[in-house]
C-alpha cells in the first residue's frame, strides 16, 4: 500500500502559470495531472481568442451568420449569461460596437439596394451580451457584425469548476491554481487547511495576507489593475475595461479578492467588486449569499466583508 | 487603391507603451486580401491631428480578413494621440502595401528576429502560419527591453504551445526574467542565434524587423555566419516624425525658427564629426546608428528607437545562452558557458517547460 503524499504540478498554459498539489499516491497524482493538462489544452483550443483555429475564433470570424457551435460553447455562453445577470452587466464577454439600425444586423451585401442607407443614419452602440443570439435547441449562435466574444473574464473560473470533479475522483485534499484563480479542498500534508496567499498588489513577490479556509471545497479569485498598467499622457491606465464606459476603470481599488463556493462565481465577482470600487463593491458583495470579499486600494488601505475576518491572517 | 471605411472595434493596452487597434468594415465584409507581413495605411477622420495617413504593419491573421489588427507603440506626438481613440471611432484603411512577406513554398525554415514593436508583421505571419498549418518551421527571437515590454507575450506562449512548428525565445535587456529557459537575459548575440537554430544557422531564411540601429547590428551578426546578404529580408521601423500639419492649420512662427536652428545644429555636428574622423584617420566602425540606408519607403511610423539590444561585435559570448529550450543539445556554435539552469532535451517536444512548483496556492493578478 503506497502512502499518500503531496504530488505537486506546475506548468505554463492559458497565458499564465498553472499550479497545484494533491494528497494521493505518486502514480495516481501524476496520472491525474496529465489528465488535467490535457483538459486544459482542450479548453484552450476551444475558447482561446488568440488561436485562429479555436472554435471561438471561428465564431468571431463569421459575424452576422448563424454558426453551429458545440455543447461546450453553449455551456460557456450560458455561464456568461448568468454572470452578466448576477453582476448587473458588469462582467460582459462582448467586445466592440454594433450597428443597430434596422437592416444592419445583416451582412451589407444581403441588403436590397434601397435598404443600403448611409452609415450616418445607423446608430453605433456598445456591444452587450444580449446582442448575441443563441438558439440552444438548434445549437447555433449569431454574433452581430462589429461584435466579438472574449471569455477571458470567466473562462478560468468555469474551467476550475470543470476540473474540480476530476480531482474529486482521485482525492479530496488538493488545490489547483489557474494563474491565481484557485480552488482548494480539504487539508494539506500537515492536516491543516491549505493556506492561500493573497498577492501584495504593490510587491507581487510578497503575500499581502493569507487566507485559511477550513475544510470544505472553496474557490478564491483575485482581480487587479496593477499587473498590466502604466501612465499614458499623464493618465493612469490598466487593462480592466469598465463595460459601462468602454474605458479602463477608474476605481481606487487595485486588487479585489473574492471567496465563493465555485470558480466562476469567484472569478466573476472579483471583477464586479473591483469595477464598483471599494465602498460600493464591498457593500454589494456583502449582500451576495455565500460570498466574502476583500479589496486593497491604491493608498494601501483595505476594506472587506464582515465574514472575511474569520479566514484572514495578516503577516 | 480606394480607402475602406471601417470602425475601430477595440483599443487594447498590450503593454504600458503599446496599444492594439482592431477594426472591422462598416458593412461587415472582409477587408482586402493581404499577405502576412504587409502593411496598410490608416487615418482617423474624426480627429484633426490623425487625419493624415500613416503606415502600420498588419498584425492580424490573413485567414481572418473581416478584422484588421495593428500594434502601435506610443512614442511620438502622432502616436500619443492614438491613445485617445476609443472603440466606435471611424477609421479609413488603405492597402495592402509592401513585399516583406513570408512564402511558405519558399521558406521552409525561417528565423524571425524582432526588435520591440517590430514583432507586429511577424505576428501576422505566425498567426496565419498556425491557422493554415503552413509546412514552415518558425523560430522567433523577440528582443525587448524588459519582460513587461513584450507585447503579445500570452498569445505567443499559446501559439507555440498549440502549433509545434513555432518556437519563441525572448531576449530581455533589463530587469528580471522568468526562470523557465525561454527567456535570455542580456543582448542578442551570434551565440543566441546559433542556439536557436540548433547550431545550424545556414540554410534558413532570416527576417528582421525593428528600429534602424537594431537592424544594422542584427544584420552584422547574421552576416558573420557567412550567410549572404540577400538571404536576409528586412523591414525597417522608423521613429515617428511630428504630426502631419493639416491644411488650414496655423503654424506658430517659432516652428520655422526651431526647424532652421535644428537643421543648422545637425549639419554642423555632422561636419564637425566628419572633420574629426578624417583628422584622426580612423576606420569607421560598424556602430553607425540611424543614418544608414534610407532608400526603402518608410513603413511603420509608430516606433520610438529603443536602445539597441544587440551585441555589435560577433565574438562576444553570453552566459546564459544555454537556458533556451530551443537548443537540442547540439549547439555547436555556443562558446563555453557557465550556467546551472537545466538544458532542454529536445526541440521537437510540444510539452512546455516546467516552472517551479509553489508550496501553497496564491491568488493574485494573473
Amino acid at each position: 500500500m503506497l502512502s499518500p503524499q503531496s504530488v505537486p504540478i506546475s506548468f505554463p498554459a492559458l497565458g499564465t502559470t498553472i499550479a497545484g498539489a494533491i494528497i494521493t499516491d505518486q502514480s495516481q497524482g501524476q496520472a491525474l495531472w496529465t489528465d488535467v493538462r490535457q483538459r486544459i489544452d482542450r479548453f484552450s483550443n476551444r475558447f482561446s481568442r488568440f488561436l485562429p483555429a479555436s472554435e471561438l475564433s471561428q465564431l468571431n470570424s463569421r459575424p452576422g451568420a448563424w454558426v453551429t457551435v458545440s455543447e461546450e460553447m453553449l455551456g460557456m455562453l450560458q455561464a456568461a449569461q448568468t454572470a452578466w445577470e448576477q453582476t448587473n452587466h458588469l462582467v460582459d464577454p462582448t467586445i466592440g460596437y454594433a450597428l443597430i439600425t434596422a437592416g444592419y444586423d445583416r451582412s451589407f451585401e444581403k441588403l436590397a439596394p434601397q435598404e443600403r442607407r448611409p452609415l450616418t443614419t445607423a446608430k453605433m452602440v456598445r456591444a452587450t451580451l444580449d446582442m448575441i443570439r443563441v438558439e440552444p435547441e438548434r445549437q447555433r449562435v449569431q454574433v452581430p457584425i462589429g461584435v466579438s466574444l472574449d471569455f477571458g473574464g470567466i473562462g478560468k473560473g468555469l474551467l476550475l469548476d470543470q476540473l474540480a470533479p476530476v480531482l474529486d475522483q482521485v482525492a479530496t485534499r488538493y488545490w489547483l491554481s489557474l494563474g491565481g484563480d484557485i480552488i482548494v479542498s480539504g487539508t494539506g500534508p500537515d492536516n491543516q487547511p491549505w493556506p492561500i496567499g493573497i498577492q501584495d498588489p504593490q510587491y507581487p513577490e510578497r503575500d499581502w495576507a493569507k487566507l485559511v479556509i477550513p475544510a470544505k471545497r472553496t474557490a478564491v479569485a483575485t482581480s487587479g489593475t496593477l499587473k498590466r498598467q502604466g501612465v499614458r499622457n499623464g493618465q493612469p491606465w490598466h487593462h480592466l475595461i469598465d463595460p459601462r464606459t468602454g474605458r479602463p476603470s477608474t476605481t481606487e481599488v487595485v486588487s479585489a479578492t473574492v471567496i465563493a463556493p465555485d470558480g466562476v462565481t469567484a472569478d466573476v465577482f472579483a471583477k464586479a467588486v473591483l469595477l464598483q470600487g471599494a465602498v460600493e463593491g464591498i457593500a454589494w458583495a456583502e449582500a451576495q449569499p455565500g460570498i466574502e470579499a476583500l479589496v486593497v486600494c491604491q493608498d494601501g488601505q483595505s476594506r472587506q466583508t464582515s465574514g472575511l475576518q474569520q479566514f484572514i491572517q495578516m503577516p | 487603391m480606394q480607402p475602406t471605411p471601417a470602425i475601430l472595434r477595440s483599443v487594447n493596452e498590450l503593454t504600458p507603451s503599446i496599444i492594439g487597434l482592431s477594426m472591422v468594415r462598416e458593412d461587415g465584409l472582409p477587408f482586402f486580401a493581404f499577405q502576412p507581413g504587409q502593411y496598410a495605411t490608416i487615418s482617423f477622420p474624426d480627429y484633426r491631428v490623425l487625419r493624415g495617413e500613416r503606415s502600420f504593419s498588419i498584425a492580424s491573421s490573413a485567414m481572418t480578413p473581416t478584422e484588421l489588427e495593428f500594434g502601435v507603440r506610443i512614442g511620438g506626438r502622432y502616436t500619443q494621440h492614438l491613445a485617445h481613440l476609443v472603440a466606435g471611432d471611424r477609421v479609413t484603411v488603405r492597402g495592402p502595401f509592401g513585399s516583406f512577406t513570408l512564402n511558405p513554398e519558399r521558406d521552409r525554415s525561417v528565423v524571425l528576429i524582432a526588435g520591440g514593436i517590430g514583432v507586429t508583421p511577424f505576428l501576422s505571419m505566425m498567426r496565419t502560419a498556425a491557422a493554415a498549418n503552413w509546412p514552415t518551421d518558425i523560430h522567433l527571437i523577440y528582443s525587448v527591453r524588459s519582460v513587461a515590454d513584450a507585447a503579445y507575450l500570452a498569445e505567443l506562449e499559446q501559439l507555440q504551445h498549440t502549433w509545434p512548428r513555432l518556437r519563441v525565445v525572448y531576449v530581455v535587456a533589463d530587469g528580471k526574467i522568468p526562470n523557465d529557459g525561454r527567456f535570455v537575459a542580456g543582448r542578442l548575440t551570434t551565440d543566441i542565434i546559433a542556439a536557436v537554430t540548433g547550431g545550424q544557422p545556414l540554410g534558413r531564411s532570416y527576417y528582421l524587423c525593428g528600429p534602424p540601429g537594431f537592424m544594422t547590428a542584427v544584420t552584422n551578426l547574421i552576416l558573420s555566419f557567412g550567410i549572404r546578404r540577400d538571404g536576409i529580408r528586412r523591414e525597417r521601423f522608423t521613429v515617428a516624425t511630428s504630426a502631419i500639419i493639416e491644411p488650414g492649420t496655423l503654424v506658430p512662427w517659432w516652428t520655422f525658427a526651431a526647424w532652421g536652428a535644428a537643421t543648422a545644429i545637425i549639419l554642423g555636428a555632422i561636419i564637425h564629426l566628419e572633420q574629426e574622423r578624417r583628422a584622426a584617420l580612423l576606420p569607421v566602425t560598424n556602430q553607425s546608428t540611424v543614418s544608414n540606408t534610407t532608400t526603402t519607403p518608410t513603413n511603420v511610423t509608430n516606433t520610438e528607437v529603443v536602445p539597441t539590444n544587440v551585441a555589435t561585435t560577433t565574438n562576444i559570448s553570453v552566459t546564459n545562452v544555454n537556458t533556451t529550450p530551443i537548443t537540442n543539445g547540439v549547439n555547436k556554435a555556443t562558446t563555453t558557458t557557465s550556467t546551472n539552469k537545466p538544458k532542454s532535451t529536445s526541440n521537437t517536444t510540444t510539452t512546455p517547460a516546467p516552472v517551479p512548483a509553489s508550496p501553497y496556492p496564491r491568488t493574485g493578478m494573473s
